[in-house]
């Protein structure tokens, strides 16, 4: 693991989330809720379509996380607030904004600069188990 | 309403068995950096036969007992209504193909707040060994009319 690898305001992943990623979510994690999958229930329930899954979300973030330090298992702890939906064709940026001791804030914003997810955190470790 | 009396309620074990494959469609579905995952479907035979998943693979062993506790009538969710507020996982071990994990489930909290309710949900996964891999505080929120 190598914490230097990360610095302040930088941009550590980009990630457009494709018409067709809810589904293959939902196909990997068994949640087959509608709101994921059927853009006109969701238009029903108030929502421009249908949205990611957060937990998607915060996976997609803890990999960009584990992949930049250099080992998925030093991400030993993490944290967030739901603030916005993701929706198809959306683009994920994801920065450092504060670095201290083993914990890491993050930016999660959209292609609008909205606030997806907020008072992100990942806590890493230098001791990783086999 | 949800019933507070179902506070500190737990849900008995359900369990789950990794393998190469769906930690595979997992972590393509997550698109996943790694190029561990990289290979197409049809060569996931060249995978190792101990894979390491990605941290946030707890999620597929916890589904069933997530839904399964999401629709305990006791608890009274209005489940149009819900959205999930907040997220907290702690990543103990990694999980890997051939694991067998088993998931406990427990209602830690329930709060009335002005436009909506809470519902604070702890899920701890262990492993075949007994060692906690992962544990996620799920908070899901119930909007008011």
């Amino acid at each position: 693991m190598n914490r230097d690898n990360i610095a302040i305001n930088e941009k550590i992943a980009e990630i457009e989330i494709d018409k067709y990623r809810p589904i293959y979510y939902a196909a990997a994690s068994g949640d087959f809720n509608p709101l994921h999958i059927d853009p006109e229930l969701a238009q029903s329930f108030g929502l421009k379509r249908n949205i990611l899954h957060g937990l998607c979300t915060i996976a997609l973030v803890v990999d960009a996380v584990g992949s930049k330090i250099g080992n998925p298992a030093a991400v030993k702890k993490f944290k967030c607030r739901f603030v916005s939906p993701v929706y198809p064709g959306d683009m994920i940026n994801i920065s450092i904004k504060e670095i201290e001791d083993s914990i890491v804030e993050l930016e999660v914003i959209n292609q609008d600069n909205n606030k997806i997810l907020d008072k992100v955190s990942v806590h890493i470790s230098n001791t990783v188990p086999d | 309403m949800l019933n507070p009396s179902v506070v500190g309620k737990t849900y008995p074990p359900m369990g789950y068995d990794v393998n190469v494959r769906k930690i595979h469609e997992y972590a393509k579905a997550t698109k996943n950096p790694s190029p561990i995952y990289a290979v197409p479907r049809y060569e996931i035979d060249k995978l190792p036969e101990k894979l390491q998943a990605p941290p946030c693979f707890a999620v597929v062993a916890q589904s069933d007992i997530f839904d399964y506790i999401l629709n305990d009538k006791d608890i009274g969710i209005d489940y149009p209504k819900m959205l999930h507020g907040s997220q907290e996982f702690e990543f103990f071990h990694p999980i890997y193909s051939g694991d067998h994990l088993v998931t406990v489930g427990k209602i830690l909290n329930i709060d009335d707040k002005h436009n909506f309710e809470q519902l604070d949900l702890e899920l701890i996964t262990k492993n075949q060994d007994n060692v906690i891999v992962t544990r996620g505080v799920f908070t899901i929120l119930i909007r008011k009319p």
